[in-house]
């Protein structure tokens, strides 16, 4: 028995293996009512007026397992979405069943997730134990036969011999109690993964560093920045053992290699010219060891600034600054860090600049997307095999090929980074990009790992879309796992599905930054169903739309930006249309209004929020590298943060803030948010202030009208006149002190309520502040502009207009 | 022998390796989908002989055309006018980090190419098989053997 749990609605008492047949008897019977057959499921919404905000913080669809699902009554057995979400929360029996329903089926996986506040940590297991024929690692859904001693796989129904440690401590000699194992009792568990799973030691995190010290870096003042930011950041690189090891390249037409000897504080530079053929200058003391070689790394960090001040040199040698860095890293593995502010230019995978202005927003866009050259993508393909990532960072506005170099990243499990308005002279903007590189290098990756999804049979993983490497119709190689990176996979229904409950496995084998190997499992189990309506009423909007913005955007990288939008569309128009007759009562003809399940009620919403999101948005004036990182971001972010607020902002006013917004609540220590609004103009009152927070970036939306005592409290400023317009540093008047300092109470509020903002997105990334004044600069209000996602703009239809257009198509048929 | 049966002849052996290059393709591939292989390695391994494959099969074209032998050079003109817009659009090479998207499609492919091979090995066995028959038949040669 297990102590502290909640009385669960289970008729079987804890501590027994459950009995088959009864069980069989409940799901029959689970199957034949039908799941959720209760009233309150089946409101249908009427599409009209104004979105529901509401439902986008709403829980995915609860999944009802039947009674005896798992073999001890835990309330850890379900799956937490953050982990992974399924698209349809009752999953149909047929393939003609989902084909009628149009929805798409399919996963958003995010297997190394970070703890959230609150949450408990994930449990350790340290004996595996897996089904002979299918590989399953044991979960709660597994059944015990035959009085305990054997236990029956839930994807493939063998039976498997318990082994003997799960009744008795051979150690301590004393008898266990099996039920309390955390693998019987969580759904996502972390087992510590014996010599079998290695194939060499676990490695150290290495990180190589190429960075671009040409003239054009050097105009920003990048190299001083991201000196000082690393040097920063050296005591939080991930480094328990002292194994971590670190290299710098600095590349301008030359490859400048640093090397530093165990226990000197001088480094010294050496330089290569001669790019025909790469050489490392030194065998050794190029990979340095971040604690013995502490005080010459610190010294070559703080001089990076003044060392390449004034070097004029033009061109960039990144393509043999990789190769020479993936000599260097050899048969180690590990990380390189790729920071660009120009055009490679010179060695195999030199650029070719591209003129972009005369192709934005025409067909031929979607060539800007895609890799100039095959080389960066066979180089990532080749390092993913010896272990090696990349990231890429991307700074200032050169044009840089970010589609070509970024292709590094996307197929070795990497993250994209762009920082087109960076300057070393902007406060604000150096200080993001030294909180999100800093964070980025703190983050503990997960090395040399591999995820494999299984499923029931039956089911079969089709695509996948995320930053990684296939390398093999099911297996995903990831040299370097990044936190809450998130993975998405189609799947099908191959075979009528017999059984009353389908089954998800993903492992996730990797070398956490600790230097252990471990495989990180979670086990989702979804009800299945044959009929219609519980299919639809247990859809989840979210990870549909997540879903469905991934696979479009990869569609407008593969094909074109035009075919995205329009399948996107079409998707929607067929799953609305598919309810309108197969489930309501006016199968055919025409009706006034639109009809769709409660669990769906957000869907034309998200669909239209994405058409106009960066990533897919139609229009000229987009430059590829902007939409080339967008995409790269919707294709990573878990399916809660790319919805909301990577795509569908969030605002706030602030001028009539409830008295307790922004504060913690004392009980849980969660800052408290204020009620959301509506994404429109329409409630920007000219004597109001707003708050619009997209993730990446913050608008603070002063009207005109604005009182002097709400200047004063958010701003320290007697007249809204004063107040500047564009980019600022927002100011923290209380210091960072748990209460407010007097008379800024606004303030602090404010700070409380972005903090939370950004400890949603799990901190990565620290949105940069712009004031946008009803009566200021135009470009920047137009900025703004574009995340009122309900109204009309150039590029898409007001939400009224949007649902107007589908019931119109539906009503003609004309789907 | 006249040149005409000696191309043939040339042709009938190089139809037979074009053949075993593409059951060996299709093996590959059929490799790949049970986890057999790595896509780098074979995507490297494929590539090596894709050129080798299309530079064969123009040299036949080529030496049709300029021989005269009309049939054989339109049974030719089909695959070569595919390698051609392949090469052009650079989509000739296997991309190992694209290569399960596109498995159906490279594997109906290689299907298609071992059906041509071996129309055309036995097109070519019977063309080769006429020339020489008419050769000997005609008076011109008997003229030689007297």
């Amino acid at each position: 028995m297990v102590p502290g749990y909640p009385a669960q609605p289970v008729s079987q008492a804890p501590g027994y293996p459950p009995q088959q047949a009864q069980m069989d008897a409940v799901s029959q019977q689970f199957s034949n009512m039908g799941v959720g057959s209760n009233a309150q499921e089946y409101q249908i919404a009427l599409l009209s007026g104004k979105p529901v905000m509401a439902a986008l913080d709403e829980q995915p669809p609860v999944i009802k397992l039947p009674p005896n699902a798992t073999c001890v009554p835990s309330p850890n057995a379900i799956c937490p979405p953050q982990h992974k979400r399924s698209t349809l929360n009752a999953v149909p029996k047929t393939d003609k069943l989902l084909k009628k329903t149009k929805l798409p089926f399919g996963l958003v996986i995010t297997p190394f997730k970070t703890q959230d506040p609150g949450e408990e940590p994930i449990p350790i297991v340290s004996e595996i134990v897996r089904c002979r024929r299918c590989r399953t690692y044991i979960n709660p859904f597994v059944q015990f036969v035959e009085g305990g001693r054997r236990w029956k796989c839930n994807m493939c129904s063998l039976s498997n011999d318990v082994p003997l440690q799960f009744d008795y401590d051979s150690a301590t000699q004393t008898q266990k109690n099996r039920w309390i194992r955390p693998d019987l009792n969580y759904s996502v568990v972390e087992f510590i993964a014996p010599l079998e799973y290695m194939v060499r030691p676990p490695m150290p995190p290495v990180y190589v560093f190429i960075i671009d010290v040409s003239y054009a870096s050097v105009q920003l003042g990048a190299p001083g920045v991201i000196g000082k930011t690393i040097l920063s950041a050296l005591d939080r690189i991930p480094n328990v053992d002292n194994r971590a090891k670190v290299a710098f390249i600095a590349v301008d037409a030359s490859l400048h290699f640093f090397q530093v000897r165990p226990n000197s504080t001088e480094p010294q530079q050496l330089v290569i010219s001669d790019l025909e053929e790469i050489f490392l200058p030194s065998p050794t003391d190029l990979l340095l060891n971040l604690h013995e070689c502490r005080e010459g790394i610190e010294c070559l960090l703080s001089r990076m600034e003044s060392m390449f001040k004034s070097n004029h040199s033009v061109g960039n040698a990144l393509s043999p600054a990789i190769q020479a860095a993936q000599k260097m890293l050899g048969t180690l593995g590990g990380k390189i860090v790729v920071l660009q502010a120009s055009l490679p230019t010179i060695g195999e995978g030199k650029i070719e600049p591209r003129p972009e202005g005369k192709d934005l927003g025409t067909p031929r866009e979607s060539e800007l997307l895609r890799p100039q050259n095959n080389w960066y993508k066979s180089l990532a393909a080749d390092c993913s095999r010896i272990q090696i990532a990349f990231d890429t960072v991307f700074i200032g506005q050169q044009p840089m090929d970010v589609a070509t170099v970024s292709c590094l990243a996307h197929y070795t499990g990497g993250s994209v980074f762009h920082y087109p308005s960076f300057m070393a002279t902007r406060k604000p903007e150096v200080e993001r990009f030294t909180h999100e590189f800093s964070n980025h290098l703190a983050a503990h990756v997960g090395l040399e790992a591999v995820l494999r999804i299984r499923a029931s049979k039956g089911l079969r993983m089709a695509s996948y879309y995320g930053n990684f490497f296939l390398r093999s119709l099911d297996l995903l190689a990831l040299p370097n796992v990044t936190p809450n990176h998130s993975y998405a996979v189609d799947v099908e229904i191959d075979e009528t599905i017999t059984s009353p409950m389908v089954y998800f496995q993903t492992a996730l084998l990797h070398t956490s930054s600790t230097g252990e190997r471990r495989i990180r499992v979670s086990t989702l189990a979804l009800p299945t169903t044959e009929n219609i309506h519980t299919v639809f009423h247990h859809a989840d909007q979210i990870a549909i739309a997540s879903l469905m913005s991934k696979k479009a955007v990869d569609r407008a990288v593969e094909a074109k930006l035009e075919d995205a939008r329009d399948a996107l569309q079409y998707k929607t128009l067929e799953i609305i249309g598919a309810f309108k007759t197969e489930c309501t009562q006016s199968s055919s003809g025409a009706t006034t209004q639109l009809q769709i399940p409660r669990a769906l009620q957000l869907l034309p919403f998200l669909t239209l929020a994405s058409l106009k999101h960066t990533s897919l948005r139609s229009g000229n004036n987009i430059p590829p590298a902007l939409r080339v990182a967008s995409i790269n971001n919707i294709l990573t972010l878990p399916a809660e943060q790319g919805v909301q607020p990577y795509t569908v902002a969030r605002m706030y006013s602030l001028h009539d803030l409830p008295p307790q917004a922004g504060y913690a609540d004392e009980n849980t220590g969660i800052i408290e948010l204020p009620p959301r609004l509506g994404l429109s103009a329409d409630i920007l009152s000219p004597y109001g202030v707003f708050l619009l927070h997209n993730g990446c970036d913050s608008f603070l939306w002063i009207g005109r009208d604005a009182s002097p005592a709400l200047c004063k409290s958010l701003l320290d400023v007697q007249d809204v006149r004063m107040i500047p317009n564009g980019v600022i540093a927002f100011p923290d008047f209380s210091n960072g002190a748990d209460s407010p300092a007097q008379g800024f109470e606004l303030n602090f509020q404010v700070n409380g309520i972005m903090r939370r903002l950004n400890q949603l997105c799990h901190n990565l990334w620290k949105p940069v502040t712009y004031i946008c004044k009803e009566d200021g600069d135009p470009m920047l209000r137009m900025t703004m502009t574009q995340w009122l996602s309900e109204d009309m703009d150039t590029s898409a239809p007001s939400y009224q207009q949007f649902l107007n257009q589908l019931r119109d198509k539906i009503n003609r048929g004309n789907f | 022998m006249s040149l005409t049966a000696f191309l043939y002849i040339l042709a009938l052996i190089m139809a037979g390796v074009l053949l075993f290059g593409a059951v060996y393709f299709v093996i590959m591939l059929t490799d790949l989908e049970c986890d057999y292989i790595n896509p780098i390695d074979l995507a490297n391994n494929l590539n090596t002989y894709v050129m080798p494959e299309m530079a064969a099969q123009l040299f036949l074209f080529v030496t049709f055309l300029l021989v005269g032998e009309w049939m054989s050079m339109l049974l030719n003109l089909p695959l070569v006018g595919w390698n051609v817009v392949k090469v052009i659009n650079a989509r000739q090479f296997y991309d190992a980090t694209e290569v399960f998207r596109t498995l159906p499609k490279h594997k109906r492919e290689n299907f298609v190419k071992v059906a041509f091979y071996l129309v055309c090995f036995f097109y070519y066995l019977y063309s080769m098989i006429i020339t020489l028959v008419n050769e000997s038949t005609t008076p011109d040669h008997q003229h030689v053997s007297f």
